[in-house]
């Protein structure tokens, strides 16, 4: 079963449209929320006067920042927020107060009516000016001006590297935002009875939102179930706990009746927590041959108002340099700081996206300088199976080569290369991501990935999983998983995941490490199951154990042409021992952690590696480029549904072409974003979007559950640098801004090179 | 509020609703039809497709009783019974769905279009869907679910003709 | 979102329509509501009734029968832009109706709406909270402008697509308006329904409507050639940030009655008037097409309140126009060359 494409399990409801989506469901009585934002940047909040609100028939409860005074973040280092602002406002569109109301109207309305007092503050929305600004602090916690952390790690001999180089390049590059534009808005919906609250909400992680809602509300954890319907996409940006769902349950809490509140698009935008813009400085030195010595590395990273994920993106700008070229030292500088916009968070391909683009960019520059095939000098200085990186990655299965060797065949690299007519051409680039991190964001030694496998008597499995199928396809993989172990088909397995009432913890659907971790546990808990179940029916048919095999949902004598026993009668059989038939496995990482500080963040039991190769045609007249197409090779370990990867590879693709060209999250000189809706955030539509090939490298990662890896965030990486060295290719100039727009393209073209 | 009289998905319905509410509205809070997907609400992203006597538009930019008398086809309404319709039959089983917010408006415009074109190009697809983002799948998917859906649609009408 | 609270009053004829916008208090024509829609839940208005046209009957015919196109004002797009005779004898316009957002758009959209379509702005086409926090601007009853605060007129961009081509097509529009009780009817030019000032509206008189609109048969098909080129980031829903629509007539190897007229770069769709001198009577070759294109670069007033920059903008202006006259005669070019080589 495994390595054969399967449909999702959750595909026909899905093509019926009757798969229930948060905004999809509906509870007796159920009140509308609603909340009212900041217009400022940054404002002290002086009054909110919520008479009148209060006043207006069909208003049932209105709250303000003083109603939930318990600050969260998703970091045990950054606990900087607010489910509703209490004192200070510190980006446009934070949210003030809040309303339940007999319906969205008279919610709206009820917000026209709330009053607050605002005495303006000034703004920083340069993050050069949020390094040195000591006048305006944005957080009370910045180690210095406006900056939230610093970070300098060095690996190897730095110097000794550049002197040994041969050739150093040091380049300039800056990428702006980006938002995850996940086409369902976030929606929650609370309900509180006798038996505790209820939360039903759009999110990825289930497990942090249940611990952040008990925090904030003081109220125990056992009281409180949280609950993700299916899930309408979410990139990162439903990945940590957010305002909405502390609101809707407060509210329900006072108002005895569940509360819905749903985001329009502009409120997502405004709650952000994409890509952090950055400013960086990479400086490299190689060998004659092209062999990497050193690497220097600074960025700065623009965070917005609040922490989110940001040390940790800090840290992966750094940390993930080291893979997939063999770098002897490294020294790694950034900072992150604050600045009155919307936080800045984690976003497919968390951390690695922007300095890869610097690095690929300018490997290719260093190429180029030395005459040699772009191509080539990532062979010369790939990683390999085994290796440990000089900041303590260990290596455990690589196929980078041999995507850069795929991606490469697919575009003719050989021939086309430096050949095409001008205005045409191809560009490669590689990358590395993590499956899942090492160390859980808050410190404990229990499971990451937990899963309990039930069997039903007929000879059905249920699958219980924590972990948030977010559109991924997460779900599937773990029938798919329990199906393989236990023999049976699809059909046969049911899951029952992500909610915190019914499933084992899982820590949710960020870093890559769904497939790698409950994978890793859901193969556990079926193989265990399997033995019990073998057990059982190795005394009923008096044989032993190491004599039976499953095979299409029976268990035989290894062999044996003649069936021994149904599933169903070897559950029956199992059962006889007098306990129900379960199986339970927990997946935790091994003890991976650097000795250093920072050394959390990157290690990981297994990085996945890829290659894209990206044709492009530039108009040199106009700047406009066209990406035709992009051939996107990756090593997954395995890939366990070819279907499901190959999307993931695809969608991953375009989401980094989207950012290459189009996309821009980014405020005007008030601290407004100028795009805060679809028709202004550019997204590619259908027309836009290249053709992908996905190509799958399978590697057989030693710890991956049938070897496989991760797949869906690592794939964006290297499209965008892909794309900006076909741009090179094609008009000779190398673009070191992104987005890469028409007129930096035609900037470029006119000075004649970057 | 006023009485409307409609068909959707084959029914004849009647709703009471406001003037200033729109279809989208009205088939979600309304009618209970949640398959028809809110994405931006400003008719810029597609989710909200549904067909109007055939034809795609967006249930967010329509005010509802623009429906009085009309036919309305939401995504509930291409399956017949347990079978489904062979366009969600190619998106499911060629990957076509990730997260699904998209799917029933993709669904219904490449219906729309399937309906006067059995011979699609690639390209001719991608325009078809053009009004309806993505933000999952990349589109490769889509386009070849969509291609899918019109060879079992020919065959079928070829196999009909035959009889 | 939600839409604020209006009534609806369904009028059957023309008559009966003008009517209720002359007497109603503060009401609004609504055609496909694409564009009035949206608007709303911006809360960019607040129309205590909207007026529907859609239930006029007859305003929804497209008739090409050789005297011309003739258009009911809420003939949907994508009907212009399926009609064969149009593609054929006027292509700009069908080319601009079928570039219009996405396809759902076009099926509901009308001709009448696109016409009529209000001018548009980074700083103005916003939600409430949005565009709270600072000063109004000209558009919205203030002193100032917000994308050019030197400026003491609004830049919002007229991006309708249909416009710039039916006046390069020398189209007209019928209009209706209740006065002295009773319906008025009157036809004017495309271009002087507008005027460079964004936030000023249609030159309209209150509660004119148009009911058709028309563009003039061409005297020799073959002979006369339109088109229209759009620049948008994205291939599809995106507006115009720039667009040219150019008509003309080839005689004896002339261009005749040319016509330059861009969209997306000012606040109305503008005539570029030394283009079409550039042009006029000249045989068309690459040369005289790009000195043309510098003219029509010159007429471009963009201000950065959209997508891209100012620059880009005036660029494309040139560029699209360069492209678009060397598609639309570029077979007379060797010709003409042919010609210039045999006198010599
Ligand atoms: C996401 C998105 C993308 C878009 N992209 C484009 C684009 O690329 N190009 C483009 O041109 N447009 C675009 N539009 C705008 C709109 O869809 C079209 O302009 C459409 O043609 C408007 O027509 P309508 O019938 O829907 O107009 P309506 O919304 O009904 O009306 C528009 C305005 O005209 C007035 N009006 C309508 N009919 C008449 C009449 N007969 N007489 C007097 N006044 C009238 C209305 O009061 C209103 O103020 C887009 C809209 C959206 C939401
Ligand atoms: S151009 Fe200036 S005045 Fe006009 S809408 Fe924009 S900001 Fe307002
Ligand atoms: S919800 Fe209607 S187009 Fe986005
Ligand atoms: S499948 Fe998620 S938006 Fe298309």
């Amino acid at each position: 079963m495994i390595g054969k494409s399967q449909p999702r399990i959750d595909g026909v409801s899905k093509v019926r449209g009757t798969a229930m989506y948060t905004d999809d469901i509906r509870l007796p009585g159920m009140l509308v929320g609603k909340l009212l934002r900041s217009p400022h940047a940054h404002a002290r909040v002086l009054h909110v006067d919520t008479s009148a609100a209060e006043a207006l028939p069909g208003v049932k409860a209105v709250i303000t920042g003083r109603d939930l005074p318990i600050a969260y973040g998703m970091l045990p280092v950054s606990q900087d927020e607010h489910a509703l602002a209490v004192d200070v406002v510190r980006h446009v569109g934070e949210p003030v107060a809040a309303v339940a109301a007999m319906d969205e109207r008279i919610a709206s309305r009820a917000l026209d009516l709330i009053n607050v007092d605002y005495e303006l503050l000034p703004a920083i929305l340069d993050p050069s000016e949020a390094l040195v600004r000591n006048d305006v602090k944005i957080q009370d916690r910045a180690v210095e001006a406006n900056v939230e952390r610093r970070v300098r790690l060095v690996f190897g001999d730095v110097e000794d590297g550049f002197r040994r180089a041969v050739h150093v390049r040091k380049d300039r590059f800056t990428k702006k935002g980006a938002g995850h534009a996940s086409l369902e808005p976030h929606a929650a919906i609370a309900s509180f009875t006798q038996d505790g609250l209820t939360l039903w909400t759009a999110t990825q992680v289930p497990h942090y939102v249940h611990r952040t809602l008990a925090r904030v509300l003081q109220m125990p954890m056992e009281r409180i179930r949280v609950i993700k319907p299916t899930l309408g996409g979410g990139f990162g940006g439903k990945g940590e706990p957010m305002p909405l769902e502390l609101v809707a349950s407060a509210l329900a809490v006072r108002c005895g009746r569940p509360v819905k509140i749903t985001y329009d698009r502009e409120e997502v935008f405004f709650t952000n927590r994409g890509r952090h813009a950055y400013t960086m400085e990479l400086e490299t030195g190689v060998t004659a041959e092209g062999l990497i010595t050193a690497v220097r590395f600074s960025c700065l990273l623009d965070g917005g108002a609040y922490g989110s994920f940001g040390v940790v993106t800090l840290y992966y700008s750094g940390q993930l340099l080291t893979l997939p070229y063999h770098v002897p030292a490294l020294e790694f500088q950034g900072a992150r700081v604050f600045t009155n916009k919307p936080a800045c968070g984690a976003q497919r391909g968390h951390g690695g996206v922007a300095p890869r683009f610097a690095f690929e960019v300018q490997l290719d520059r260093i190429a180029s300088d030395l005459g040699l095939d772009p191509v080539e000098i990532r062979l010369r200085n790939q990683v390999r199976s085994g290796d440990v990186t000089i900041n303590e990655l260990k290596v455990t299965s690589c196929g980078f080569g041999e995507c850069v060797e795929a991606a490469a065949e697919a575009v003719g690299w050989s021939r086309r290369r430096g050949r095409l007519p001008r205005g045409r051409g191809v560009g490669l680039a590689g990358g590395a991501y993590v499956s899942g991190a090492a160390l859980p964001i808050y410190f404990n030694d229990m499971p990451h990935s937990n899963v309990v496998i039930t069997a039903d008597r007929d000879g059905g499995v249920t699958v219980l999983s924590g972990a948030a199928d977010i559109g991924q396809g997460s779900d599937t993989m773990l029938a798919l998983v329990a199906a393989e172990v236990l023999s049976l088909p699809m059909e046969a397995v049911r899951v029952v995941a992500a909610d915190t009432g019914i499933t084992p913890v899982d820590l949710g659907s960020y870093s890559s490490r769904v497939t790698f971790m409950a994978g890793n546990a859901c193969r556990q808990a079926a193989e265990e199951l399997r033995d019990k179940l073998f057990a059982g029916a190795a005394e009923k048919l008096g044989l032993a154990v190491e004599d039976l095999e499953l095979r299409a949902g029976v268990i035989q004598k290894i062999s044996a042409a003649e069936p021994a026993m149904s599933f169903g009668e070897a559950v029956a059989a199992a059962e006889g021992a007098g306990v129900p038939l379960t199986g339970v496995g927990g997946y935790r990482p091994p003890d991976l952690a650097g000795r250093y500080k920072g050394g959390g963040v990157g290690p990981s039991p297994a990085y996945s590696f890829g290659a894209h190769a990206a044709e492009v045609e530039v108009d040199e007249l106009t700047g406009e480029v066209r990406v035709i197409r992009l051939a996107a090779a990756h090593d997954l370990g395995r890939a366990l549904n070819p279907v499901a990867a190959e999307g993931q590879v695809e969608g991953a693709a375009v989401m980094g072409f989207g950012e290459t060209l189009l996309e821009i999250h980014e405020v005007d000189g008030h601290g407004r974003l100028k795009a805060s809706d679809f028709l202004e955030y550019k997204f590619p539509t259908s027309l836009d979007a290249p053709e992908v090939e996905s190509l799958l490298v399978e590697s057989n990662d030693p710890q991956g559950p049938f070897g496989a890896k991760e797949v869906g965030e690592g794939s964006l990486h290297p499209a965008i640098p892909a794309i900006i060295n076909a741009v090179y290719d094609a008009a000779g100039v190398w673009i070191h801004d992104l987005p890469l727009q028409p007129h930096t393209v035609r900037a470029a073209i006119s000075r004649g090179g970057s | 509020m006023r009485i409307l009289r409609f068909t959707v998905n084959g029914d004849l319905v009647e709703i009471g609703a406001n003037d200033s509410e729109t279809l989208l509205e009205a088939l979600r809070d309304r009618l209970g039809l949640t398959g028809t997907k809110r994405g931006c609400d400003l008719g810029a992203c597609g989710a909200c497709t549904v067909l109007l006597d055939g034809r795609p538009i967006l249930s967010c930019l329509l005010p509802v009783w623009r429906v009085q008398g009309r036919v309305v086809t939401t995504i509930e309404g291409l399956a017949e019974g347990p079978k489904l319709h062979l366009l969600q039959e190619a998106f499911h089983m060629a990957g076509a769905v990730q997260c699904g917010f998209c799917t029933p408006g993709m669904i219904l415009s490449a219906k729309a279009y399937l309906d006067t074109n059995l011979n699609p190009a690639q390209g001719d697809i991608r325009e078809a869907l053009a009004g309806n983002l993505c933000r999952c799948t990349g589109y490769v998917k889509v386009v070849e679910a969509v291609k899918l859906a019109a060879t079992w649609m020919r065959d079928t009408t070829e196999r009909e003709a035959a009889r | 979102m939600i839409l604020p609270k209006f009534e609806v009053e369904s009028p059957l004829s023309v008559e009966e329509a003008v009517r209720l916008l002359a007497t109603l208090k503060v009401a609004m024509p609504l055609a496909g509501g694409t564009g009035l829609i949206p608007a709303l839940k911006l809360g960019l208005h607040n129309p205590s009734v909207l007026v529907d046209l859609e239930s006029v009957e007859g305003l929804e015919a497209v008739d090409c029968t050789g005297a011309g196109v003739y258009m009911g004002a809420c003939a949907p797009l994508s009907v212009v832009a399926a009609e064969p005779r149009i593609w054929k004898d006027w292509r700009a316009l069908a080319e601009a109706a079928a570039s219009v957002g996405g396809p759902q758009l076009r099926n509901v959209g009308t001709i009448g709406g696109n016409v009529c379509l209000d001018t548009r702005c980074w700083f103005y086409d916003r939600t409430a909270t949005w565009r709270q926090a600072v000063e109004r601007c000209l558009k919205r009853g203030g002193d100032v402008c917000l994308a050019a605060p030197r400026s003491q007129r609004c830049h919002a961009v007229f991006a309708a697509d249909t416009p710039p081509a039916l006046i390069a097509l020398r189209g007209r529009v019928r209009t209706a308006r209740w006065s002295a009780e009773q319906c008025i009817r009157r036809e004017r030019f495309m271009e002087d329904l507008y005027c460079d000032e964004g936030s000023r509206g249609l030159q309209l008189d209150a509660g004119e409507i148009i009911t058709h609109v028309i563009v003039p048969p061409v005297i020799s098909a073959g002979e006369y050639r339109s088109g229209y080129l759009k620049y948008r980031l994205r291939r599809s829903i995106d507006f115009p940030l720039a667009a040219v629509a150019v008509g003309l007539r080839m005689a004896d190897g002339c261009m005749r009655d040319v016509r330059v007229v861009l969209g997306g770069v000012a606040s109305a769709p503008i005539m570029a008037l030394e283009a079409m001198q550039e042009l006029e009577g000249r045989e068309p070759n690459a040369e005289v097409a790009a000195r043309a294109a510098q003219a029509a670069a010159r007429a471009a007033r963009p201000v950065p309140n959209q997508a891209t920059t100012p620059g880009q903008r005036r660029l494309m202006v040139t560029v699209l126009t360069e492209r678009l006259l060397c598609k639309l005669t570029s077979d007379q070019y060797s010709s003409a060359r042919r010609d210039q080589e045999a006198m010599k």
